[in-house]
């Protein structure tokens, strides 16, 4: 895994020098939310990170934190994607139309945490019934019963 | 100093004899054929005095219900497989005459609820509880069935299966033992010793 290692962070170092607006922390990478389409296309199309782990969010009460896990099979290495969309505008642009893989995980975040995804052509809630008040996974959420 | 005594050993010629005159006296015995001790007339009283034994109508129904409890194949989560170990040969339900574990909701009149039930499931079993024939009972398995037990502040379970159907026999336990499940079966079986012959009351 030491191989696998150089070669995310020399990715880290490519991506911080593509594009200027990338923050790289202790094994993640920040953007901000807009950029996240241009983002995980050069990783998918340049870098080889073709294969998408997961995608999960959580609530940090005035903004919520995305999180994104790309992998690249060939260098069985994987790479950190952070960025975070305001409370009071919790939207961002789907990545369903690149991986098709990301279609439910966006729609069960969609459903718990209420972030809108932009271009995704099924939101609606996955797990939870429709007719279901509120975004449970929230801090501030209060079931009625 | 006694010498004891030899055991009779008869001869081959004297053992015949002795078969051939047991056989000779049997025959001679057996001329007539036995009598049945039943009257077979036609006076009804006698018949009935015969064939009737006295209970109240509760009692004989009740004893029925009791011993022959048929539950719905019907689980949602893991306080299952406490009621499948139950169910085998170790435990052994069958000694209560209810190891016929129905498919199908219209043949079964016991609904053991064992498990989590989220609200997304509490349709399905409000309608197999309502497809069940009178009469009908319910257990309440586990804490989950109770009420709720560590998922009850969850925005997804409901807390108890009280809040959908009508509950007889709560057994607490995370999961429950085979043993306090066979008490609690053997509760629901006292309960049912108590039933009135009204079950009319029971679906609203
Ligand atoms: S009571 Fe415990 S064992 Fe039974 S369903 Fe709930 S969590 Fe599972």
């Amino acid at each position: 895994m030491r191989m696998g290692k150089e070669i995310k962070m020399k990715t880290y170092d490519a991506l911080s020098k593509q594009f200027e607006y990338v923050k790289t922390g202790n094994g993640f990478a920040e953007i901000p939310s807009e950029n996240i389409l241009e983002c995980t296309e050069w990783l998918k199309n340049e870098a080889g990170y073709d294969y998408l782990e997961m995608i999960t969010a959580s609530d940090h009460n005035e903004k919520f934190l995305l999180v994104y896990t790309l992998i690249n099979v060939v260098d069985k290495t994987d790479i950190i994607i952070r960025t975070s969309v305001p409370r009071e505008k919790p939207e961002i642009d789907s990545l369903s139309n690149i991986w098709t893989g990301a279609d439910f995980q966006e729609r069960e975040i969609f459903d718990l945490m209420g972030i809108v995804f932009k271009g995704h052509k099924n939101l609606k809630r996955i797990v939870l019934w429709d007719g279901f008040e509120g975004h449970p996974q929230r801090k501030d959420f209060k079931d009625v019963i | 100093m006694e010498i004891a005594e030899q055991p009779f050993i008869p001869s081959l010629n004297e053992a015949d004899f002795y078969e051939g005159s047991e056989i000779k006296n049997l025959r001679h015995d057996s001329q007539a054929v036995i009598p049945d001790d039943m009257d077979w007339s036609d006076e009804t009283v006698k018949e009935l005095n015969k064939n009737i034994i006295l209970t109240t109508l509760d009692d004989a129904i009740n004893w029925a219900h009791k011993a022959s409890l048929w539950p719905v194949t019907c689980f949602t989560a893991c306080c299952t497989f406490e009621f499948i170990a139950t169910s085998m040969s170790r435990f052994d339900i069958a000694r209560f005459g209810m190891e016929v574990l129905r498919p199908s909701p219209r043949q079964a009149d016991l609904l053991v609820c064992g498990g989590t039930l989220t609200w997304k499931m509490a349709p399905q079993i409000k309608r197999i509880y309502e497809q069940m024939a009178e009469p009908k009972w319910v257990i309440a398995m586990g804490a989950c069935a109770v009420s709720g037990g560590i998922f009850q502040d969850s925005y997804a379970v409901v807390p108890g299966y009280n809040h959908i159907i009508p509950v007889d026999v709560y057994i607490p336990g995370c999961p429950p033992r085979p043993e306090t499940l066979l008490y609690g079966l053997e509760t629901l079986r006292k309960k049912i010793d108590h039933d009135k012959c009204e079950w009319e009351k029971k679906s609203k």
